[in-house]
């Protein structure tokens, strides 16, 4: 019963009038502003601007709400020593019981903000509407396209029976454009599309659909018994050096609605700030507000500067995630070994918190 | 049994049955800073001996710097002693089943700032064990007994001093703790808190809890004190009881009420003729209680 009074404090000290003011520029940023005429974008083009608009949104309650949250979590040692240590010092509990009933209720609170945040945002963005949902991202071979005529070809074995792919390329020098083509081969069925491309271009397509036998073997979407998909990525005239991003190939699917958008990168933001907050917690008995800030914050700007994902750490994707909201797409769910991640950081960052002896040693 | 009993998996398995029976013991306790960046140590404590039967009251006297709120933190368990052994209800006050029976007045407020009174009073109530049923009623009983009740929806930070020192004294209190320890109870305190104050003070000795007293002014806190310990610069200046501290030929304070001035007059010229010296008359700070009750009970025409 007090481990839940206790909780229920901790929520509400972390749901003070702070993040709640960051949360309203939020909703005034998603309602004041004309997306259309910010981002130059027709107003047709409906799927990138609503995710565009979503990406900013996400962005500013980060900046705003989640990072309010992780420098309280910083500076509760030293509000603690700062004013209430004689009062929780002398209270009938163990450190760790108070320790976990804070950062529980931190991440209750958290829980609140993040769904008022996928709330208020997916109020700014409007009515649903249909869009792809990435089922998973590829990791190419090194493609470039030098020569005139150049062709690259790559095979993928665990392609989903239908869908679309999308592969993101870039001009490399030697020119302003370049006139490519790229082909998807299933067994006897092609699909193609060839385009002009400038600095950075989208290619999409549609695979070829997986015979029937190879449908009734996969269960899934992305079953290991479809039939493979070859690509092929061909230049079609001089022009450019045409080069595709290492982790450019999109497998994507159509879905009726794109608010799972907002979920998936509410569902990052809070695993994340779970895990952040505890850490910060974790450091804050140690070092100074400050440090332990820089610390807890630092994991996750090694994991973002080393432009690789790290399974283990919660929201090491999310810039690539926002990318594909901002480009109109739902991204992936996150993993499981995100949230193992996240339990293990939270379990390291309360037990380094409560190493820390309670009572102040001679 | 020199060595800190904090941090041992069965403390008090070894206790003798004298020392399970005390309210506090407490052996060669020492308790000393780190200053200059770590490089030196400043004692506060230099070997602290003292007992004291469940029960009773200890007023704690010294000036300031002399280690009384030091001496009540190890009390408290909110501190461990660098060395030395301290037992409070026969058990160490490291471990939470301990503390929940003691009660601590600290020296400032250090409850949550950001909680109004009643809901600050109700929670520390909860985590101090008070059973839910009797939860409420017990903390409107506090708040009305320190005269807190019109404020119980204020913010603790927005207490005054005198405001916050009532709050402390009902958060130590409202769970009816065995031990009651008090770092400058009077401290900010009006007349009318002086007379909570020792109210409260002797409804828990009533009850059976021990009191452990700390001030600067012998005058706050000897009337409810059974034994005196005087620290001075850390060391036990002297132990005993009040009586003690004012031998034949010492200066003692006589508080007089019902007599008038021409029986007063005589009073003093008695204790000339005695060889005494009359140090001073002043008004006791009764007085002001009263005066206060008559006010507030006068005619709202009266109060200009």
């Amino acid at each position: 019963m007090n481990f839940a009074r206790l909780v229920g404090f901790a929520t509400r000290r972390a749901l003070g009038s702070g993040v709640w003011i960051a949360l309203g520029f939020v909703v005034l940023l998603g309602c004041g502003l004309d997306w259309s005429g910010a981002t130059g974008l027709p107003s047709g083009d409906a799927p990138v601007l609503r995710g565009l608009e979503r990406r900013a949104l996400w962005l500013a309650w980060l900046g705003c709400v989640g990072s309010i949250a992780l420098v309280r979590a910083a500076r509760a040692h030293a509000a603690w020593r700062e004013h209430e240590f004689d009062w929780i010092a002398a209270l009938p509990l163990a450190r760790r019981r108070w320790l976990a009933a804070t950062w529980l209720g931190d991440a209750l609170a958290l829980f609140v903000l993040a769904a008022c945040g996928c709330l208020a945002i997916e109020f700014a963005v409007g009515d649903a509407r249909p869009t792809e949902r990435v089922l998973r991202m590829v990791e190419l071979p090194p493609v470039a396209l030098v020569e005139t005529h150049a062709r690259v070809e790559w095979t993928l074995d665990d392609a989903p029976v239908s869908g679309r792919a999308r592969l993101e390329l870039a001009l490399a020098g030697g020119g302003r454009a370049a006139e490519v083509r790229w082909i998807a081969k299933r067994g006897e069925l092609a699909t193609a599309t060839a385009a002009t491309i400038g600095l950075r271009t989208t290619l999409g397509l549609e695979l070829p659909p997986a015979d029937v036998e190879a449908r009734a073997a996969t269960d899934g979407e992305s079953g290991a018994n479809a039939q493979p998909v070859a690509f092929v990525l061909e230049r079609l005239a001089p022009g450019a050096i045409v080069v595709a991003d290492p982790g450019g190939l999109l497998l994507t699917q159509p879905v009726e609605s794109d608010r799972a958008a907002s979920l998936w990168i509410a569902s990052r933001a809070w695993l994340a700030l779970c895990a952040a907050d505890a850490l910060a917690l974790g450091f804050g008995a140690w070092v100074s507000s400050a440090s332990a800030f820089g610390l807890a914050f630092g994991v996750w700007l090694a994991a973002w500067f080393a432009l690789r994902v790290e399974p283990l750490v919660p929201a090491s994707d999310l810039f690539g995630a926002l990318a594909h909201v901002g480009a109109g797409l739902v991204p992936t769910a996150p993993v499981l070994a995100n949230v193992v991640g996240a339990g293990l950081l939270v379990v390291f960052g309360l037990e380094l918190g409560a190493r820390r002896p309670w009572t102040r040693q001679p | 049994m020199h060595g800190s009993t904090h941090g041992q998996a069965s403390p008090h398995a070894h206790l003798h049955s004298a020392e399970r029976e005390l309210a506090l013991h407490l052996h060669a306790v020492r308790q000393s800073y780190p200053f200059r960046l770590g490089l030196s140590r400043k004692e506060v404590l230099h070997g602290i001996d003292c007992d004291l039967p469940r029960g009773a009251s200890l007023g704690l006297v010294g000036p300031n710097g002399s280690g009384k709120s030091t001496l009540l933190r190890l009390l408290a368990g909110v501190e461990s002693p660098q060395s030395g052994r301290v037992l409070v209800l026969g058990a160490t006050p490291a471990e939470a089943a301990t503390r929940r029976r003691i009660g601590w007045l600290a020296e400032e407020l250090p409850h949550p700032r950001d909680m109004r009174a009643r809901a600050a009073l109700r929670f520390t109530a909860a985590l101090y064990g008070v059973p839910r049923a009797e939860l409420d009623a017990r903390v409107e009983r506090m708040l009305e007994r320190v005269g807190l009740a019109s404020a119980a929806t204020v913010p603790l930070g927005k207490f005054s001093r005198g405001m916050a020192r009532r709050f402390g004294l009902a958060a130590a209190l409202v769970h009816e703790p065995a031990l009651v320890l008090l770092d400058e109870p009077t401290a900010g305190l009006d007349a009318p808190g002086f007379a909570v104050l020792a109210d409260l003070l002797d409804e828990a000795k009533a009850r059976g809890a021990s009191l452990v007293v700390a001030s600067h002014l012998l005058t706050d806190i000897q009337a409810h004190c059974d034994r005196l310990l005087v620290l001075v610069d850390g060391r036990v200046a002297l132990s005993g009881t009040p009586r003690d501290l004012a031998p034949d030929g010492g200066a003692v304070d006589f508080e007089v009420a019902g007599l008038d001035a021409a029986a007063l007059a005589a009073l003093e010229a008695d204790v000339r003729a005695r060889g005494g010296r009359v140090l001073g008359r002043f008004a006791s700070p009764r007085n002001l209680v009263e005066l206060y009750r008559n006010f507030r009970g006068a005619p709202p025409t009266d109060r200009r």
